[in-house]
């Protein structure tokens, strides 16, 4: 039997009064990846927030590794092992790109930086004078980057060229392989098709979708997200 | 050339108190976005630490940690009961901190009286800068500002609390969710910003007038010098208390004090009106 790493229990929140996910239930073991699908404004990033601590549980239990964790605030989660990329503000603007990598501590880029050359020849630059999708990258490589159990991207894809997204796919491939564990929030199903071992799709009244392995059908998916 | 000497020094003098006493307004606005109304009281705790000091039957010197302790407590009981609820809340906190000045002047009137209380200079006698004589203790101050803005800067731009400072202010959620204990970070930067306010009234009591309402001119004065040079940046605090500092210094060499501080009203009310994000503008 799987040893799950996250478990979300009948998980209801949202901003406020106004709850977006109600009794929302799902599991994740390590090594890993869960596709999240969903028009826009169907919850997804709600969801990352819930996670990552920045939006508080209005009800139901969140267990990461064992431990309670649904109290805890961003930052202890972030010790305990969460990494979230924001959708938008995934990087410190007002920071140098090597300032953005610094606080993860001392790291070194490796095969990321192989990958990612431009993260590399830029480190003095500052990251808000970069172009939205070299943003992106440099979210996703600090979230790649820090030392998480699980982390949370929150649409990688969005405004990214082609190859880079390739580039980011191996990288997720090969750190779930290492047993790293992955929410993928994506609206680009062919990212999610090549990542996912499961798949829920999300829409106003909850989850629609879910699939796992071999189940996991593109017709499917696609007609579970389209209006 | 020797009446140059003297308005170039007195100029000097009149841009590093009026650094010292913004400083911590600087800090917690830049860092926190809190418009710290109470910070010229601060200031005024700062100044009576020597008459507690001196109460207590310590030596003069203790005034500096007595001082330290005391207003560094004052502010970590006013950021954890009233400031930590308010971040994100400008306008809010802006009444809050207003409430809480009055509430320390008339505290510190209760305990203390209304009389002005005159602090002895710790350090006596002039300092011949060629033809100039110049007050020992005001060249001491001018010096020590130098050294500590110049090694906050570096701090602030170097050091990894730095780094986490500023990430705090660039992308709050993002710091958050990195790992960085937010809460922590601007209780500390909020007790930084008072006992700063306080170590600048420690330091100018003895060339001010200590008594509870002090505060409110080392408030105006900070503020002006903050909106000349813009808000909530060390680099635009340098430039404003700069403006602000040689314009008066200027005006009453020229003509008179009050055309000095009439002088900086204007030039302030100009900058609201027409320039309120100040001359150095945060990237």
């Amino acid at each position: 039997m799987t040893k799950m790493l996250l478990r979300l229990e009948d998980v209801s929140g949202g901003y406020g009064d106004t709850l977006v996910h109600r009794g929302l239930s799902l599991e994740l073991a390590a090594g890993q990846v869960l596709g999240v699908i969903g028009r826009n404004g169907t919850g997804k990033t709600t969801l990352a927030q819930l996670i990552g601590g920045e939006l508080s549980l209005a009800a139901g239990r969140m267990v990461l590794g064992g431990r309670d964790i649904s109290s805890l605030p961003p930052w202890e989660r972030a010790k305990a092992g969460i990494a979230v990329m924001p959708q938008t503000g995934m990087v410190f603007d007002a920071l140098t790109v090597a300032e953005n990598l610094a606080l993860l501590g001392p790291v070194t880029l490796g095969k990321l930086g192989e990958r990612f050359p431009h993260v590399v020849d830029r480190l003095s630059q500052q990251a808000g004078s970069m172009s939205g999708g070299e943003r992106k990258i440099l979210g996703f490589v600090r979230t790649m980057l820090s030392p998480a159990r699980l982390v949370v991207l929150d649409e990688p894809s969005e405004g990214v060229q082609a190859e880079n997204i390739a580039h980011m796919q191996d990288t997720i491939a090969e750190a779930r392989a290492a047993g790293l564990a992955c929410i993928l929030l994506e609206q680009n199903i062919s990212m999610v098709e090549a990542l996912a071992d499961s798949v829920i799709a999300l829409d106003s009244n909850g989850i629609v979708y879910k699939a796992q392995g071999a189940q996991i059908d593109r017709k499917a998916m696609l007609a579970a997200i389209s209006i | 050339m020797e009446a140059a000497l003297l308005i170039g020094l007195n100029a000097a003098w009149q841009i590093a108190a009026l650094a010292l006493l913004a400083l911590g307004l600087a800090i917690v606005f830049g860092l926190l976005r809190i418009l710290n109304m109470a910070h010229g009281e601060f200031v005024m705790l700062g100044a009576y630490a020597h008459v507690l000091t001196a109460q207590a039957g310590l030596p003069p010197w203790m005034a500096l940690p007595v001082c330290i302790g005391f207003v560094g407590l004052a502010a970590l009981a006013v950021e954890r009961l009233v400031v930590r609820h308010l971040y994100d809340r400008m306008f809010d906190s802006l009444l809050a901190t207003w409430a809480l000045s009055i509430l320390m002047r008339e505290a510190v009137e209760l305990v203390w009286g209304r009389a002005y209380r005159n602090v002895p200079l710790p350090v006596e006698g002039v300092t011949q800068l060629g033809p100039v004589g110049y007050p020992s203790y005001r060249l001491m101050v001018i010096a020590l500002i130098v050294i500590v803005f110049f090694a906050l800067w570096r701090w602030y731009r170097r050091s990894l609390t730095g780094v986490r400072l500023r990430a705090m202010v660039s992308n709050p959620a993002l710091a958050r969710a990195s790992g960085i204990n937010t809460a922590r970070l601007s209780a500390m930067a909020f007790v930084t910003g008072c006992v700063s306010a306080g170590l600048a009234g420690l330091i100018l009591a003895p060339v001010l007038a200590v008594e509870p309402n002090m505060g409110l001119d080392a408030l105006i004065r900070s503020f002006f010098a903050l909106v000349v040079g813009g808000l909530g940046t060390l680099e635009g605090l340098g430039i404003g208390v700069a403006v602000v500092g040689g314009l008066q210094a200027g005006l009453s060499a020229a003509f008179s004090q009050t055309a000095g501080y009439l002088g900086v009203l204007i030039l302030a009310i100009l900058f609201l009106w027409r320039r309120p994000d100040g001359l150095y503008r945060r990237r």
